[in-house]
């Protein structure tokens, strides 16, 4: 009983969802395909219960830090207070309708901008990365080098390309960059897209046919 | 979206990604069962999968964890293989973490990515024969929106106990900020990720790094399963084929 429920009935349950969904996808037939929306229709109302649980271990986690005193605890209390604001406001918003403003004003003028800044500090992270990595990696050996220097490289042509330098000078950098993007970058692109496609395709029969089984015991 | 694929730059058309899909399946069981007859190839050095026996050590030997980023794609989602990618590496080094008893610190910022982390831990435990041990806080729900998952499991890098940082699965250029914070805490980082925004950003991080397809085989280095290695022979194998259907089609013929 344990094997049953444990080891065959996830991997039967998952094999043959894949297989149907696969199947309506690829053979055009249309109680195939209403097989498959179907199941990717049950697919996004399970994952909304996977958001509750993930809700319930971003709590757990965070009051256990609190409770404890743990390091960074202040963290997790202004993570929680947020956390039952926003869920407080949004639920209000939906149930009434004069707190509807209220819900629209903590999205548009707190979760958006927060969001967005934490988006804005990316370019500064990487800005900051690029500076080191110029400054003190060391590559090892003659591939490594070539990578950084191709590396270093890139980012000159496509940051030179961009700025809008005047004259024949910004007109040159500027189709520079565009025959840049457009030949070795496209293609190097691509090359790995090509691979990384390969590698999807085959780790997503290996689940279906039921050689790897990460949701049950091997 | 209920038709097949009419053409492609390979010069497939009609049913062409249906005879891959069959072609692909043949070399896997293929190749699956030469290397459970023993006849396994040798899989070259990749060496952020290298480096993470001896890091988990390294954890072990200070009492401290590895903290693993599994990103933020999402089971169901189009980065699911990725995700389970990286949940295999997860996978390949939770016996013996829970056996040096420094179980790492996982993140995540999709729900059943989580569920499917806590499952993993809960049977590694249990393998060891000790299920009470076993804690679900060690894997942490963070965020689905990217950037906020980078600076929340940034900011769980910076307070845990943590000697190290393996990043794998499907994030993008916000990977950037988790790096940045690792970077000032010292930690040794690896990372294997499949999407070009976040190469970029891994490769100006100081990071060990699996690019592409690499994160991949990050199982079939770590455990060298059969079934794993198997799967990396028939990657290559479909490769070749789809270099060959390329050069066909810009000859001029049409194969499919």
């Amino acid at each position: 009983m344990d094997r049953l429920t444990k080891r065959i009935l996830p991997t039967a349950v998952a094999s043959a969802v894949a297989l149907l969904t696969l199947i309506g996808y690829l053979v055009p037939l249309d109680p195939l395909v209403s097989i498959r929306d179907h199941l990717i229709r049950w697919a996004v109302i399970i994952a909304s219960f996977a958001l509750v649980l993930g809700l319930l271990n971003l709590f757990r986690v965070h009051s256990s830090r609190l409770l404890g005193r743990q390091k960074g605890w202040p963290y997790s209390l202004a993570l929680l207070l947020a956390a039952l604001a926003s869920f407080g406001i949004t639920a209000a918003g939906l149930l009434l309708e004069p707190m509807r403003p209220l819900s629209a004003l903590w999205f548009n003028s707190v979760l958006y901008p927060l969001q967005a800044s934490a988006g804005g500090l990316v370019a500064f992270v990487l800005g900051l990365a690029a500076f080191r990595l110029v400054r003190s990696r060391r590559p090892n050996g003659l591939s490594e080098t070539l990578l950084l220097l191709t590396f270093v490289l890139s980012a000159l042509i496509v940051l030179l390309g961009t700025a809008p330098l005047p004259g024949p000078v910004g007109d040159l950098l500027a189709s520079l960059r565009q025959l840049w993007m457009r030949v070795p970058a496209l293609a190097g692109m691509r090359g790995l897209l090509i691979g990384v496609g390969l590698g999807t395709l085959v780790m997503g029969l290996r689940v279906v046919f039921w050689l790897d089984r990460p949701h049950s015991e091997p | 979206m209920t038709h097949p694929a009419s053409s492609s730059a390979t010069g497939m058309g009609g049913y062409g990604p249906l005879l891959l899909l069959v072609v692909a399946l043949v070399l896997i069981l293929l190749f699956t069962a030469r290397a459970r007859g023993g006849r396994r190839p040798q899989i070259r050095r990749i060496r952020a999968f290298d480096q993470l026996p001896a890091e988990l050590g390294r954890a072990a030997e200070a009492g401290a964890s590895l903290h693993f980023g599994l990103g933020t794609g999402a089971l169901g989602g189009k980065q699911t293989a990725t995700s389970l990618a990286g949940v295999q590496v997860l996978e390949a080094v939770a016996d013996a973490a829970v056996a040096y008893g420094n179980p790492p610190l996982v993140t995540t910022g999709d729900p059943a990515l989580m569920a499917l982390a806590q499952d993993i831990l809960r049977r590694a435990y249990r393998r060891a024969g000790a299920p009470e041990n076993y804690d679900p806080k060690m894997v942490q729900y963070v965020a689905p929106s990217p950037s906020v998952y980078a600076l929340g499991a940034g900011d769980a890098v910076g307070h845990e106990h943590v000697t190290a940082s393996v990043l794998a699965g499907s994030f993008g250029e916000e990977i950037g900020l988790l790096t940045h914070a690792a970077e000032g805490r010292g930690l040794t980082q690896m990372a294997a990720a499949d999407r070009l925004q976040a190469l970029g950003a891994l490769y100006a991080a100081d990071t060990l790094l699996a690019a592409g397809e690499e994160l991949y085989a990050g199982a079939a280095r770590l455990t060298s399963l059969p079934q794993h290695v198997a799967s990396l022979q028939a990657q290559d194998w479909l490769r070749y084929l789809v270099v060959l259907l390329i050069l066909l089609a810009v000859l001029g013929i049409r194969v499919l």
